[in-house]
């Protein structure tokens, strides 16, 4: 368990109870759990955003030192029309995440959000509508309010 | 009969056997329109019915592993790439062909128009071989010599290599809506045809590349 405390270098992985049936036809079910939701703060240590999914490593301190989550989402394309590109992040820029955690133990999440503080930039990548989640006034509790929009891919 | 009265008729008679041919073969407005990209009208999957699944399909069912889908080679199918969401498609209509370009997996399809026999010695593929003609505005497409697949992910819904898959693609132009009515035959899989009906609107962003990358699914296939 991860405890956070500042915001720019420790972690914070919050346990968020979310209500309602696991799908079991999909890629994403089996590797996460929907009803562990993960925040995270650090800086993007790569980004790679390719198909069929991609991924935003994010480098994160706690108490044990650094450790480099796996942050697996959308293709490039369906990326693109969320409103995350190629331009949007640079290694280095401080944000804070959040995602579902990855059953196995490993440090890894399937992204929902992406919120810099730096410019109050955000983007919603979740499989399911935006909760409204992980802003400018925090995390938010919208995560209890989740309703199942798209499993695929 | 003089030359005079000859040409009076002749001449806009040849006129008219010119211009007649070509007006025939210009595609027809809706016809034309279908030309684009398009994306579901909603988000989701279509999961159609399959209450009348016969034991072999259930067996099949039963039997899927996920190690072994096409899908973790970059591979997708006809069944799936029509009822997945997401992905926008491009329609690109001309005379003899229907050309469609899924996003997904970079999949192409190609329709003959200008065929109405199944080639014998066509290999069979994922996407199968497609057949298609007008009635009226709606493109009726049949497909066949597919290889088997899976009308939905994760082992769902499976289809075997003698399933015929037919499409009719109608256009709503007041509403911009294309709407496709899909059905897939396969008497040894399913009592009756199994379908769904999806909509599709013009899509506000353009087709991205699609690069897939083997082993980028899931971090068990990471390692």
């Amino acid at each position: 368990m991860y405890l956070s405390k500042t915001f720019h270098k420790i972690i914070a992985v919050l346990i968020v109870v979310v209500p309602g049936a696991v799908a079991a036809h999909h890629t994403w079910v089996v590797e996460y759990d929907r009803d562990d939701v993960v925040i995270l703060e650090g800086t993007v240590a790569e980004v790679n955003l390719t198909s069929p999914h991609s991924r935003i490593f994010i480098e994160v301190e706690g108490a044990d030192g650094t450790e480099v989550w796996a942050g697996e989402t959308w293709p490039l394309g369906a990326l693109y029309r969320r409103g995350l590109t190629i331009a949007s992040l640079t290694v280095g820029d401080v944000v804070r995440v959040t995602g579902e955690r990855a059953r196995e133990g490993r440090p890894g999440l399937h992204l929902r959000s992406i919120f810099r503080p730096a410019d109050e930039w955000r983007v919603w990548i979740g499989l399911r509508q935006d909760t409204g989640e992980n802003t400018a006034e925090g995390i938010g509790d919208g995560v209890n309010q989740i309703q199942l929009e798209d499993e695929s891919v | 009969m003089g030359t005079r009265a000859f040409s009076h008729w002749f001449v806009p008679l040849l006129a008219l056997l010119v211009v007649l041919p070509a007006y025939a073969q210009e595609p027809r407005p809706d016809r034309n329109q279908m030309t684009g990209v398009w994306i579901r009208a909603s988000s989701g999957v279509d999961r159609p019915d399959i209450s009348h699944i016969t034991p072999a399909a259930q067996a099949v069912m039963d039997a899927y592993d996920q190690a072994t889908d096409n899908i973790l080679r970059c591979l997708i199918d006809w069944g799936r790439v029509n009822t997945v969401s997401s992905f926008p498609m491009e329609m690109i209509v001309s005379e003899n062909q229907v050309t469609i370009l899924y996003e997904y997996n970079h999949t192409v399809r190609r329709v003959f128009l200008d065929q109405t026999e199944f080639p014998a010695d066509y290999p069979p593929s994922l996407v199968g071989y497609s057949i298609g003609r007008w009635e009226d505005d709606t493109l009726v497409v049949e497909t066949r010599n597919l290889l088997p697949g899976w009308i939905n992910m994760e082992g769902v819904a499976p289809y075997t290599d003698a399933a015929v898959a037919t499409e009719r693609f109608t256009l709503d132009r007041e509403q911009q809506l294309l709407m496709v009515e899909r059905s897939v035959v396969d008497p040894e899989y399913y009592s009756g045809p199994v379908t769904w009906t999806t909509e599709y609107v013009p899509a506000q962003y353009p087709v991205y590349p699609y690069d897939c990358t083997i082993g980028s699914y899931g971090s068990s296939l990471e390692d």
